[in-house]
């Protein structure tokens, strides 16, 4: 963890910096409590970066024991673009079409049959969730090009 | 008057009204981004009608089975259902990855009963004193308040304490973001107009505990959420009764904190739940344990969260003060059957009152079947639906639970923020409850630190302000000996050995 320690308390400092500069503009009484946070966190992050140094290296970069990055990756990109485009489509047709495209495609090595099923399901489910919310707890949904 | 309440109260509708309340508290709850406050704001409308009985057992019942509801979704998948349910994450997760989940799920609901009741008995019989005792917290209370409040960092740090202190400045910092709340400059809005409202707590707590727990499903190999899938155990709530009535204090001196920290207006049912499981494992013989999956990281929370609810009416049946914001809609419907807090309420409608406080305790007794039940369903569902359907599925709850708080697709995209920022910090070694608890805390401390400086300003001592004051004193206290705890036990191990040595 050296390494992420290393890189994440320099990204923390930079952030540190850039709310700083920032702050320099509010008045004394808004900018005092910002102030206090950005010494805080400015100076333990200065801390940890210190301590990569002096501490021994557990060895990984970032706890990844067991983890399958490519898929996971993927589908964190699928969940950004369903709700960026949430606004442009709307809510339901989003839904009906992300909700199936990540489950197939975690699903790309089931047989045919499975995965008619479990799009069925994952359909049924999104419908449901937005009558229930649109039409009992009146949720407004946005709406998009089709509906 | 107690008769007539009672009398009031036991009739076929109220029982009826209790029910529903509970069981769809329990399901707006457990649905992570839904909380008590919106169920309560979106039945107020439909209650306005009815007679002041019935619309009060249905919004309180609601109120009671939406807190304890919230804790179903922070086991069963690592996000809290509500902001109050927070704490369970972090023993009750642990416990249904040990495919535990129905242990976990009873513990809840019992502390979650139990310490409801408690709750209730402070509300009926020591709501006044109570109730003067909250006012005599000014802004410098607040400020020690929350202070003491981030002592619980070392706690909530799982690995390591300096990350997580920075975790927690992180979150004091984003706490700013948005007007000031005095002098009021706009304050890394950058040019939105919906970040000038400041950071939303409940999209940043779904992204925060709820992304990278789905990333994590899907990374893993698992075809299945938990690990070690729900086992059937035979007299297993009879088994975790026994268990929780061997540790009467837990239970009690989570309720107690619960309801004191539900009487402090602006602090809620999270800091409730977060400060008695911090209590707890200060207090316990195997700190350690904590976080790793055991009953009493659960109780604590829950048991502290339930009571916050009867400790936030205290005030707001009293004075008209709501201690939470669920408090404060149900003040609104208090006043739209034309009953006005004060002491009048007590005697002038004493019987409305009292058989709205004795549904209370009806209301808890009732999450116990309706919370075994539903329970065990839950634990069963979760753990076999497969991940592919899951992840997805929760990453929808996700988006309708951020979106449906103000209506803004702004609080969606602050959600996919957090939830991008908890899945690199986690990968990190960057737990997300230092963060939340910052985030949470910054507000109020941010507020208590500046009038009080202005008050000091105004009486020409600033440290007198700060540091005289009786109950600032007893804070004071408090941090002290919650910063330096760890240090005061392994002092008094040491010198235990010697002695054991001779």
């Amino acid at each position: 963890m050296k390494r992420a320690d290393r890189i994440s308390s320099l990204v923390i400092i930079g952030i540190s910096a850039f709310f700083m500069v920032e702050a320099k503009t509010f008045s004394p009484l808004s900018g005092l409590f910002p102030r206090v946070a950005i010494f805080l966190l400015g100076g333990l992050s200065l801390l940890l970066f210190i301590l990569t140094f002096v501490r021994r290296d557990s060895g990984e970069t970032f706890d990844s024991a067991s983890f399958r990055h490519i898929p996971s990756l993927i589908s964190l990109l699928l969940m950004i673009v369903w709700g960026i485009l949430i606004p442009v489509l709307g809510f339901l047709v989003t839904s009906l079409i992300f909700f199936p495209l990540i489950t197939l495609y975690l699903d790309r090595d089931a047989p045919g049959k499975k995965k008619l099923s479990r799009i069925a399901i994952v359909e049924v489910l999104a419908i449901t969730f937005y009558l229930f919310f649109t039409q009992v707890l009146y949720v407004p949904f946005p709406e998009g090009l089709l509906l | 008057m107690i008769i007539d309440a009672l009398q009031l109260l036991f009739t076929p509708w109220n029982m009826l009204f209790i029910t529903l309340g509970v069981g769809a508290g329990i399901l707006v709850g457990a649905l992570p981004g839904l909380t008590a406050t919106m169920a309560i704001a979106l039945l107020v409308p439909f209650t306005f009608s009815m007679n002041a009985v019935h619309s009060l057992v249905l919004l309180g019942g609601i109120y009671s089975g939406a807190i304890y509801g919230g804790s179903f979704s922070a086991i069963l998948i690592n996000t809290p259902g509500t902001p109050s349910a927070i704490a369970t994450t972090f023993d009750g997760y642990a416990m249904a990855r040990k495919g535990e989940s129905y242990a976990a799920i009873i513990t809840a609901t019992i502390a979650s009963v139990i310490g409801g009741l408690i709750g209730v008995f402070f509300l009926i019989f020591l709501a006044p004193p109570l109730s003067r005792a909250a006012l005599k917290f000014g802004p410098p209370e607040f400020f020690w308040l929350t202070v003491f409040g981030l002592t619980i960092i070392a706690t909530l740090a799982s690995k390591s304490i300096l990350k997580g202190l920075i975790g927690g400045a992180f979150g004091l910092l984003l706490s700013v973001i948005g007007i000031a709340p005095i002098e009021g400059s706009v304050r890394y809005s950058f040019g939105s107009i919906s970040m000038q409202n400041g950071i939303a707590l409940i999209p940043a707590m779904i992204g925060l505990f709820c992304i990278p727990e789905v990333i994590g499903m899907i990374a893993k190999k698992d075809t299945h959420y938990n690990v070690i899938p729900y086992k059937r155990e035979k007299k297993l709530i009879r088994r975790i009764f026994f268990r929780l009535m061997k540790k009467p204090f837990l239970l009690i001196r989570s309720a107690v904190i619960g309801t004191v920290v539900g009487i402090i207006p602006g602090a809620g049912g999270n800091i409730a739940g977060m400060v008695a499981y911090n209590e707890a494992v200060r207090v316990s013989k195997f700190p350690k344990r904590f976080g790793t999956g055991i009953i009493d990281g659960v109780a604590a929370s829950e048991a502290s969260n339930n009571a916050e609810v009867s400790g936030s009416l205290i005030p707001m049946l009293t004075l008209g003060i709501p201690g939470a914001p669920p408090a404060a809609v149900l003040l609104g419907a208090l006043l739209l059957q034309g009953l006005r807090p004060g002491p009048y309420l007590f005697t002038s409608h004493g019987e409305i009152t009292y058989s709205f406080l004795f549904s209370l305790i009806l209301a808890n007794i009732l999450i116990l079947p309706l919370g075994l039940i539903s329970g065990k369903a839950m634990s069963k569902l979760i753990t076999g639906i497969p991940v592919t359907i899951l992840a997805p599925f929760v990453f929808l709850l996700s988006v309708i639970g951020s979106f449906a708080i103000n209506n803004n697709m702004a609080d969606v995209y602050i959600m996919l923020i957090f939830g991008i920022i908890g899945f690199i910090g986690r990968k990190a070694g960057f737990s997300a409850g230092p963060i939340v608890l910052g985030l949470i805390l910054g507000s109020i401390c941010e507020q208590g630190l500046v009038q009080s400086i202005l008050m000091g300003r105004a009486k020409g001592s600033a440290i007198g302000v700060f540091f005289q004051r009786p109950i600032s004193i007893v804070m004071i206290i408090l941090t002290v000996v919650s910063a330096f705890w760890p240090l005061i036990v392994k002092i008094k191990n040491n010198w235990r050995h010697k002695v054991e040595k001779g």
